[in-house]
């Protein structure tokens, strides 16, 4: 009786108004609800508590109030004929899916308005509360609401608390306990660099004697930490505020907990809640340099190119060999490899499509092997409208939407792809649209992609990863955008502390390669994003965990043996990071393929790039360079004009704006406004020249800006970016086809300030022990700030020691002096950014000239012959300096790429891919 | 009879004369045999052949040649030559053909002409004609002097037109800024760095 009681008087206290004093400080369009149980949190069916839990709100209209004989709580708070999503839906959903329990155990009583749950909610009796964003629930002025009648708002939390004491609420103790940021407002997520100290703060929030919402700070309070909720690393005590101080040992998702106390009055019972806070812990470490995975890449193309020596249709028969050794340029597209390929290929397609009989399709129920087959071609420069009798691209839109979904996911996806690898037409125009939308309605509640189509059940890393890929293209519209940022804020959440990802319950290695090519795609490093290193290993560390050294081959599980399928995407994920750090086209974006007619045609958004000096010194006066580059021209689309629109940081000027000797048919202007907007517009006002890129070399470099310091201070980070870039071909704004917008998104950085000298050093490449360069050497580029001569640079650790020479090149590019050495590949990287390593002496130490194999101070056809021979083992092994000249394109071999580079940039004045790479890629120390 | 003495004035007078002989046999010897193709220290030229003057009134195109006296006992798989020019005058239009073969030795076809690599866009813009070939068969496509030929032996033709804002009386200068033959062994390349390979600019001369 004094239980019924006691519910009766807690529903009836929940009607009774209280003033808000606090709220929520984000929303998203999901609802949270925690349950618990004097102390802790509940466990759900698979033991894991019921802590702050995201529910959509597409979820919980599937709670039908109808179904459960509960038509009376249907609540129109609005009278406009729909009802609200309430608390009672989230309770109920939160008893039956998460819990496991089943409602007709459950005593539902009152009225609407007026209800509560008399027992066996959760398996526990009416001996509950419940809270809205740590307060009373309120209905309206005056008046308090019960589950029924609380409407949901996205973002909007419930906790739900039972206890054994039935004395609970009388207790000064009572009430559910919270964490807050440093505004004082509750929340459930921290942020934290490891290492460092990080403050958070324990508030309990309850109601006075007139069930006005108060909060109390908490003082002398144990807060819990770890990997995993009640999984404990520490434990720290709150101060007389309430405010604690932890410090991560290290990266990644750590967990903050309270357990529900005991009462002052009630002492030996439990009267408040426990509370629950998450906290995205990012390294501490020093921005990590993208690793060089090109002697794993390479050995693997090669491994691969050896095993499938005739390639095939078919997924097991060396399509993704050929896709892999294309877009890894391993061979070039006019290689018997590849041209071999293609002729079996006609034959294969006009024999299948013919016998499918199906407008081009090559399986009747699976749309995925034109898919894969389109892909593979567009990645040889070979147009899939035409392929022997058969349009493999119109197969889409005469088969319709039906078949390409017809293997779920993957079908949709994957049709994507293809599409879009070579910006292919199809009769269909919906079709795409219909492959995002079906994506869009796929994606899983906790943000991510799977096979499965019960969107509670936990996504796999390899669908999210994949309908990353596919929906890039769209990514303009609001739904894919916002959609893709839960996919990644997901797959960050998936990652395991060793790097890697898991399927089906096993770390692999083609879940890494997914999340790999999805982030290069996207513009995100996944060796150096703070999203995708977990205890300072990145994806990129945990797809290389798989590989075989010894076979050149890669695992599917680490311990399994050398596998094909793993192979092959370990090596296409190398290849589209290989891609990305090269400032390449990605992966699926066949942008950069040479298709015949269609070679010169730019079928890809022009990708531009922002180079610039990782570090200056803070000398008044000072100047450094900037360089802007794009991937790709056509220079018979007849572009007439170039503008763009930098930020450009307090405390910098910009002294000139020049276009590069590539470049022509135009001149500059530019100016800096007071708001650090800096425009730059390229064209010939007078005579309208067409603008023309010279030579074939991509990326090429269009503008290089020249700022100078004027007020900074060491420490501080000077970050600049391209806000905007298009190339225009006419001036007519209402025509869409006037205009290329030119992806941006990697054009910015960073420009650490610093005093005096500092290094910084990027790896150029490392040697792959095929062609001439050993896999125990690699270059490094060595930026040396505050240093105007060219001093002789010395590096000496203690157990080696190397002379830089001195790259002009390099040094003019980026307006900081640049030496360059071959070093042993052993030396950490970190050595080169450490001051006591290095001594600096005199004023004129020997230069480098890349391409010079000679060192006779000319770059002619000796130095070209010279790559040629020594690919061709006429002459004798190089030496360290002969490796520096001859690998202009930064590969991990001297070969005939190299002789054609020298030729390149002889001829049409190219820049060496070596010099862009160095300029490029910037670590700090 | 027997001869009377000679004295000593006359027989000094003898000796002289002698010499004088000699050295004048000797010198009608050297510009008999001297191969004028070649220095007297055995380079090859290279040399821009330039036409008569040009008429400022010319509005066609024109051809500059650039010959070579000879080549060395090697192959020589790669050459390369910059060409300094005003181009501000001049607009260099591209590179024909010169009458000078490589070898073709994975052909049945003893011999064919190497294809140049050049941008004139970009030679135009920098005011420097750099021109490159590149043999990548180890050998296979090489020059050599057995297949030069006894009259002018032609690498290449520039092809020229006169911008408007030439001026007649004017004179513009082709001036090679490098030039090399360049052969595996590079101590058998022929090479303006190393001397072994002299060159001859020329001049454009423009008249009425």
């Amino acid at each position: 009786m004094k239980k019924r009681i006691l519910s009766v008087v807690l529903a009836i206290a929940m009607l009774i108004t209280a003033i808000p004093l606090m709220s929520v400080a984000s929303k998203s369009e999901y609802v949270y609800i925690s349950v618990s149980y004097d102390d802790k949190y509940t466990d759900d069916k698979n033991g894991d508590p019921i802590a702050y839990i995201p529910v959509s709100f597409e979820t919980l209209e599937s709670v039908d109030l109808n179904e459960y004989g509960l038509s009376e709580y249907l609540y129109d708070e609005d009278g406009d004929g729909k009802y609200e999503l309430t608390a009672l839906q989230l309770i109920i959903y939160a008893h039956e899916e998460l819990y496991g329990g089943d409602w007709s155990d459950v005593t539902f009583t009152g009225s609407p308005g007026s209800s509560y749950f008399a027992g066996g909610l959760f398996g526990r009796d009416e001996n509950l509360n419940y809270y809205l964003n740590g307060q009373y629930p309120l209905a309206g002025a005056g008046w308090g609401a019960t589950s029924d009648q609380i409407v949901l708002e996205a973002g909007d939390f419930i906790d739900l608390a039972g206890f054994t004491s039935w004395d609970f609420y009388m207790d000064s103790g009572y009430g559910f306990h919270y964490f807050a940021d440093a505004n004082g407002y509750v929340t459930h997520s921290y942020t934290a660099e490891a290492g460092k100290a990080c403050d958070i703060k324990l508030v309990k929030g309850t109601k006075d004697y007139e069930y006005n919402s108060v909060f109390f700070d908490i003082p002398d309070y144990e807060v819990h930490y770890g990997k995993a909720l009640y999984n404990e690393t520490g434990t720290v005590t709150t101060d007389d505020n309430g405010c604690a101080s932890i410090t991560f040992p290290s990266a990644g998702k750590w967990y903050l907990w309270v357990d529900g106390g005991y009462g002052n009055e009630y002492s030996g019972s439990i009267v408040s809640a426990p509370g629950y806070a998450e906290v995205t812990v990012t390294s501490a470490d020093a921005p990590r340099e993208p690793q060089d995975v090109s002697a794993v890449l390479n050995a693997t193309m090669a491994k691969l190119a050896d095993t499938v020596k005739s390639p095939a249709f078919g997924t097991n028969a060396g399509e993704w060999t050929v896709f892999s050794l294309a877009r890894g340029e391993y061979f070039n597209s006019n290689n018997a490899y590849f041209t071999d390929y293609y002729n079996r290929i006609v034959s294969t397609v006009n024999e299948t499509a013919s016998s499918v009989n199906m407008n081009g399709a090559l399986h009747k129920n699976k749309s995925t092997e034109n898919s894969r087959l389109i892909v593979a071609l567009s990645s040889i420069g070979k147009d899939a409208t035409s392929v022997g009798n058969w349009n493999l691209v119109e197969a889409y839109s005469l088969n319709g939407f039906d078949w390409v979904k017809k293997q779920g996911l993957n079908g949709t996806m994957w049709a994507l792809i293809a599409l879009d690898s070579n910006n292919y037409e199809i009769s269909d125009t919906t079709l795409r649209q219909k492959c995002v939308d079906e994506i869009l309605a796929r994606q899983h509640n906790d943000g991510g992609w799977a096979l499965s189509a019960n969107l509670d059940y936990a996504s796999d890393p390899d669908m999210t990863g994949m309908a990353l890929q596919a929906l890039y293209p769209y990514r303009n519209q609001a739904a894919v955008a916002e959609a893709c940022d839960k996919a990644f804020a997901c797959l960050s959440e998936m990652q395991h502390e060793n790097g890697t990802f898991a399927s089906g319950g096993s770390e692999c290695s083609e879940s890494c390669a997914w999340v790999i090519v999805a982030c290069t795609t996207w513009g995100i490093n996944p060796d150096t994003d703070s999203r995708f290193v977990k205890n300072g290993k990145s994806v990129v560390d945990g797809l290389l965990s798989h590989y075989l050294a010894s076979e050149a081959q890669f695992q599917h599980i680490v311990g399994a043996g050398a596998n094909g399928m793993a192979t092959d995407q370990s090596c296409y994920a190398l290849v589209a990071y290989n891609r990305f750090v090269n400032g390449k086209a990605s992966l699926f974006d066949m942008s950069d393929v040479s298709f015949g007619d269609k070679a010169e045609v730019i079928v890809g958004k022009p990708v531009a790039t922002l180079g610039l000096p990782a570090e200056i010194t803070d000398d008044v006066g000072k100047t450094f360079n900037a360089t802007i580059s794009i991937d790709q021209w056509n220079n018979n689309a007849g572009y007439k004009l170039i503008d763009l629109v930098m930020n450009i940081p307090e405390g910098l000027s910009v002294t000139s704006v020049t276009a590069e000797s590539r470049l022509s048919g135009g001149t500059v202007n530019y100016h800096l406004d007071e708001t650090g907007k800096l425009r730059v517009v390229y064209f010939d006002a007078n005579n309208h020249n067409d603008i023309t890129v010279s030579g074939t070399a991509f990326p090429a470099q269009l503008f290089t800006i020249t700022f100078r310091v004027d007020s900074t201070n060491a420490g501080n980070n000077l970050d600049i970016s391209i806000g905007g870039m298009s190339i225009k071909l006419n001036s007519d704004s209402t025509d869409d086809g006037s205009m290329i917008v030119v992806d941006t998104a990697k054009a910015n950085g960073s420009v650490s300030v610093v005093k005096g000298i500092s290094y910084s050093a990027v790896c150029l490449y490392t040697g792959d022990d095929i062609d001439l360069i050993p896999s125990s050497k690699k270059a490094v580029a060595v930026s040396v700030t505050g240093v105007e001569s060219k001093a002789k640079l010395t590096y000496n650790d203690g157990t080696k020691t190397y002379e830089f020479k001195y790259s002009a090149e390099i040094s003019e590019k980026t307006g900081v002096a640049t030496y360059v050495a071959l070093v042993d590949s052993s030396v950490d990287m970190a050595q080169f950014v450490n001051k006591a390593n290095f001594t600096l002496e005199g004023d004129n130490t020997e230069e480098l000239t890349f391409g010079d194999a000679n060192g006779d101070g000319v770059v002619n056809a000796q130095d070209a012959l010279s790559a040629v021979d020594t690919w061709l083992r006429k002459v004798d092994a190089p030496s360290d300096d002969e490796i520096l000249a001859l690998n202009v394109n930064s590969d991990s071999r001297i070969n005939t790429f190299d002789a054609l580079g020298i030729v390149e940039a002889y001829v049409d004045g190219s820049e060496y891919i070596v010099v862009t790479k160095a300029a490029t890629l910037t670590t700090t120390n | 009879m027997s001869k009377r003495p000679m004295s000593p004035e006359n027989k000094k007078k003898l000796i002289i004369g002698t010499g004088i002989g000699v050295f004048l046999l000797l010198l009608i010897l050297v510009f008999l045999f001297i191969n004028w193709d070649k220095t007297p220290f055995g380079a090859p030229v290279l040399t821009i052949e330039t036409p008569q003057k040009i008429s400022i009134s010319e509005t066609d195109e024109f051809m500059v040649d650039i010959t070579i006296s000879a080549f060395g006992d090697t192959i020589y798989p790669a050459a390369s030559m910059s060409i300094a020019f005003d181009s501000s005058r001049l607009e260099f239009i591209g590179v024909e053909e010169g009458n000078v073969f490589i070898r073709n030795d994975e052909s049945d076809v003893a011999q064919k002409l190497p294809e140049w690599s050049c941008n004139p866009s970009q030679c135009n813009k920098t005011g420097k004609i750099n021109i490159m070939y590149l043999d990548t068969t180890g050998g296979k496509n090489a020059f050599s002097k057995e297949l030069l030929s006894d009259e002018d032996n032609v690498v290449l033709r520039l092809k020229f037109r006169l911008r408007g804002s030439a001026r007649k009386n004017d004179v513009y200068d082709l001036i090679f800024e490098d030039a090399v033959f360049a052969a595996s062994d590079e101590k058998d390349s022929l090479a303006m760095t190393t001397d072994t390979l002299k060159v001859r600019n020329g001049k454009i001369v423009i008249g009425d």
